[in-house]
């Protein structure tokens, strides 16, 4: 519903319409083709907009034909009532008009609705005219917009004229409004709407309500006019300090690329994409992530760990030790080699599970002296065998002792 | 950098049904009223006044405008307008009256202006409108999330990560985005501050601009002016 005077309606038109049922007060909007009037239920005095529509109009436009296609369209479309569009109540016609009867927005005063002489309905408009939206208002307006939207583009409709001006608040709840321009979504819809928020592309189809809606929440952020857009002037120090502005504006630039395979392909990625962002920059999710990352960098340290004792720590490899005589402690690396309950293991013997590292053998005989076997790789060798000479040499006969066997 | 007025624009102003063409008009011309009247020292509701006096004037006299310039140029004669609004200003000020209730931490005579020369002043004011123009240009040429890079990291001299945070971007994109619109705003400037002052003195252009309340304000008020005509 656009409330900004419109000249296309002849002087004559402003005299109030009868419509059954209902007593027109004043006129409180103008649009192209209609006009909305707060008017009273004669039966039970309650209030409603109704926009009346002239059934016959010079020239090849139908305006009140097309409305009455778009809105048998919306009814059709639309299973129930959606929260965040504006809901109608009754259509009907008289020889002169078409009319339907709406709900009344909230006075933009923040007077009781309606009831006041000087009652403007409340609209996106009124607030962005007064500068930028706080943040969380700003939210909730954006989600109940691409939630309204969301309904329309998932019933295959394009609402092809999103703007401030067609947010209507009732109780306090963004409504979106003005279905004269709805269609269903299909590639040769024409280029109709407001020129400001039409995309550069000139495709009217779901991506292009994408984009108006882009700019309508670059308009709550900043408080600047559509014109600026993407300046963020004076704004910039806000929407720096505010996580919630920050993703709201990312998602109005996503929002309105030139390039429509760019944007969101309809109003429910975008609340989806919102939801998203607002979730990754919130502080739960962010230590979430620490904990994430913080669990992942433990699992590859702890993966690396395992890995390297992997390659570090050798298999594990029996060897048999034998020597001539037997009876003699084995010593690796210095130290006796013992058995289970302590006794020291004696020549000839297989010992289990010994590290297969390049050790130190020596070998002691209590009638002979050590026997140095030197380093022995048991990666590669699995039995050590040395000897002594037996029975021990007397000393004229000078026979060597036998070299160590490995 | 080209500072002539568009000799169509001139001779489409005679046509004062076209609101396209005032409203143009207004676009180009209200910043370099306005800043002339700041620059002069005149407070930001004097200007606005100024602004809207000068339009006016201009409106009046708009069966006068043809391409010539053998009579001079058009910023000339815009200059002596402003001269005399504010001049008039000036004038009249020692006969206002403050209301009984007012308020009394607003100085009733406006200080003098800094500027010793009329004429610099408009020259700044000429200049600044201009620089933040082509400003305007880059902005309507540049992808969305480029400009917004370039404004925070160029304009507003913030740090390329904080940039990449408010514009969802990488800091490479961010730098990309800067170099580009950069080269760009260059290319748009010509020799004009060739000697790399071009971004402080567009710096300057831009914060010697009212808030987005008064242009809009502004807008309204004179948007209310030229629609009885």
């Amino acid at each position: 519903m656009d409330h900004t005077p419109a000249d296309a309606l002849p002087p004559s038109a402003n005299a109030a319409p009868d419509i059954p049922d209902f007593e027109l007060v004043r006129e409180i909007g103008r649009g192209g083709f209609g006009r909305v009037w707060l008017a009273r239920n004669r039966a039970t005095g309650q209030l409603r907009a109704v926009k009346v529509i002239p059934r016959f109009r010079t020239g090849t436009a139908d305006p009140a034909g097309r409305e009455i296609v778009s809105i048998t369209r919306l009814e059709l479309n639309l299973r129930r009532q959606h929260p965040n569009l504006l809901g109608i109540h009754h259509v009907g016609q008289t020889p002169d008009h078409l009319f339907y009867v709406m709900d009344l927005a909230d006075d933009a005063g923040g007077r009781e609705g309606g009831q006041t002489p000087g009652y403007q309905p409340a609209t996106l408009q009124h607030r962005v005219a007064g500068g930028p939206v706080a943040a969380g208002r700003c939210l909730v307006c954006a989600r109940q917009l691409l939630s309204g939207l969301a309904s329309l583009h998932e019933a295959g409709m394009v609402h092809r004229d999103v703007k401030p001006a067609n947010c209507l608040f009732v109780d306090g709840t963004l409504r979106l409004a003005d279905f004269g321009l709805l269609t269903e979504a299909s590639p040769q819809v024409s280029r109709l709407g407001t020129e400001k928020y039409m995309p550069p592309d000139g495709r009217m189809d779901a991506r292009a309500d994408v984009y108006a809606a882009g700019l309508v929440i670059y308009e709550m952020v900043t408080g600047f006019p559509i014109e600026c857009f993407p300046q963020l002037g004076q704004r910039a120090d806000a929407i720096a300090a505010d996580p919630t502005l920050s993703a709201l504006l990312r998602l109005a630039l996503d929002a309105c690329q030139p390039d429509p395979g760019e944007r969101f392909r309809d109003a429910g990625e975008m609340l989806a994409a919102l939801e998203k962002q607002l979730c990754e920059g919130s502080p739960v999710f962010r230590l979430r992530r620490r904990a994430v990352v913080g669990l992942a960098g433990m699992a590859i340290v702890a993966a690396a760990a395992a890995i390297g004792y992997w390659w570090m720590v050798p298999p594990r490899v029996h060897v048999n030790f034998v020597t001539y005589p037997f009876d003699a402690t084995i010593l690796l690396d210095g130290r006796a080699l013992s058995g289970p309950g302590g006794t020291p293991l004696k020549t000839p013997c297989t010992v289990e599970d010994l590290p297969a590292w390049t050790h130190h053998v020596t070998f002691r005989h209590p009638a002979w002296p050590d026997l140095d076997a030197g380093p022995v790789d048991f990666a590669r060798t699995r039995q050590v065998v040395a000897s002594w000479e037996y029975p021990p040499a007397e000393p004229d006969e000078e026979q060597p002792l036998p070299a160590p066997v490995p | 950098m080209s500072s002539r007025t568009c000799p169509t624009l001139l001779e489409r102003l005679r046509d004062a049904s076209d609101p396209v063409v005032w409203g143009d008009f207004f676009q180009r011309y209200w910043p370099v009223v306005y800043g002339y009247a700041r620059r002069r020292g005149c407070s930001e509701h004097t200007a606005e006044e100024i602004v809207q006096e000068v339009m006016l004037v201009v409106f009046e006299r708009r069966d006068a405008f043809r391409y010539d310039p053998a009579r001079g140029r058009f910023r000339d004669w815009l200059h002596c307008v402003t001269f005399r609004c504010v001049a008039g200003r000036r004038r009249c000020r020692s006969e206002r009256v403050r209301a009984r209730g007012g308020d009394w931490s607003v100085p009733a005579i406006e200080a003098e202006s800094d500027e010793p020369r009329p004429d610099a002043a408009w020259e700044t004011a000429f200049e600044h409108a201009l620089l933040t123009a082509l400003v305007d240009v880059v902005r309507r040429e540049s992808n969305p999330r480029d400009f917004v890079a370039f404004e925070l990291t160029v304009l507003q001299e913030r740090p390329p990560a904080e940039a990449a945070r408010i514009a969802g971007m990488t800091r490479n994109l961010v730098y990309k985005a800067r170099r580009k619109l950069l080269a760009r705003l260059r290319e748009l400037a010509g020799d004009y501050a060739n000697d790399g002052r071009l971004c402080q003195q567009v710096r300057l252009a831009l914060a010697s601009l009212p808030e987005v309340s008064i242009q809009r304000s502004l807008t309204g008020r004179i948007d209310r002016t030229m629609r009885p005509h």
